[in-house]
């Protein structure tokens, strides 16, 4: 077994990857928003991630090197009732009622997952920080200045 | 990091050995491990370095977009070149101190 020089280094990159595809798939609900279609069945769904943890197989149950990160298990559609917005001049409205279905995103419900986006990586940032600081403060344990 | 346990197995072949010094047949041999204890540490540490470098080159050449990794890659290379600066540092304060003996 190798010594990892800094303790969770590759883990906390894979947490980082993984809020870097949350805030993506954000961007792409926002970007979205207003993407109507002709069918209404066609209408872009809001994205939401689930994430599950890695497992190395060769560590037991309960020794912490067995995580080996992160990754992003699934990207699903939401399946919450479409918006209906009656806008007869539309040019995806439909012909009799004059309604156009509208994406399911909510930009508060963007904006808070962006926020947690944001912080989780704030967090993977200091997490490899303090990593960093305590293999340094080891290495120069000896010489005084630590 | 691969590879940097040569440290690990060394110190745990260096620890015993103050206890038993009397055993004088036994010093050449622990020198020579050590030596190669270095040789291996350098070794590592020149991995890390060349590790980042390439890193450095796929983002530069778009080969990678993953920052993070980049950039944990070249902390890994500071952090062992720290670890081996520690080690020369400590060798040469002992050499200094049996030097200046005679003074």
């Amino acid at each position: 077994m190798p010594i990892e020089l800094i303790p969770g280094a590759s883990t906390i990159s894979s947490g980082l990857d993984a809020e870097q595809t949350r805030l993506r798939l954000c961007s792409t609900n926002i970007a979205n928003a207003q993407a109507t279609s002709q069918d209404p069945a066609n209408t872009y769904r809001r994205k939401v991630i689930a994430f599950a943890s890695v497992l190395k197989g060769q560590f037991e149950e309960g020794d912490s090197r067995r995580f080996a990160g992160v990754k992003v298990s699934q990207i699903s559609s939401d399946q919450s009732p479409l918006r209906q917005l009656y806008n007869p001049g539309h040019p995806d409205a439909d012909k009799k009622t004059g309604m156009v279905t509208m994406p399911n995103v909510n930009p508060l419900t963007e904006m808070v997952d962006m926020m947690t986006a944001s912080r989780g990586y704030e967090s993977g940032l200091a997490a490899f920080r303090i990593s960093k600081q305590m293999a340094e403060k080891t290495i120069s344990m000896g010489s005084g200045n630590a | 990091m691969n590879g940097i346990d040569p440290i690990s197995i060394g110190a745990s072949s260096i620890g015993p050995s103050p206890l038993k010094l009397g055993a004088a047949d036994k010093a050449p041999e622990g020198g020579d491990d050590f030596a190669k204890l270095v040789e291996g540490l350098i070794k590592d540490v020149d991995k890390a370095q060349k590790n980042s470098d390439t890193s450095m080159k796929q983002l530069a050449t778009g080969e990678t977009t993953n920052i993070q990794d980049v950039v944990t890659k070249l902390e890994e290379a500071d952090v062992a070149f720290q670890l081996m600066k520690e080690v020369r540092n400590k060798l040469l304060d002992a050499y200094k101190e049996v030097m200046s003996q005679s003074t």
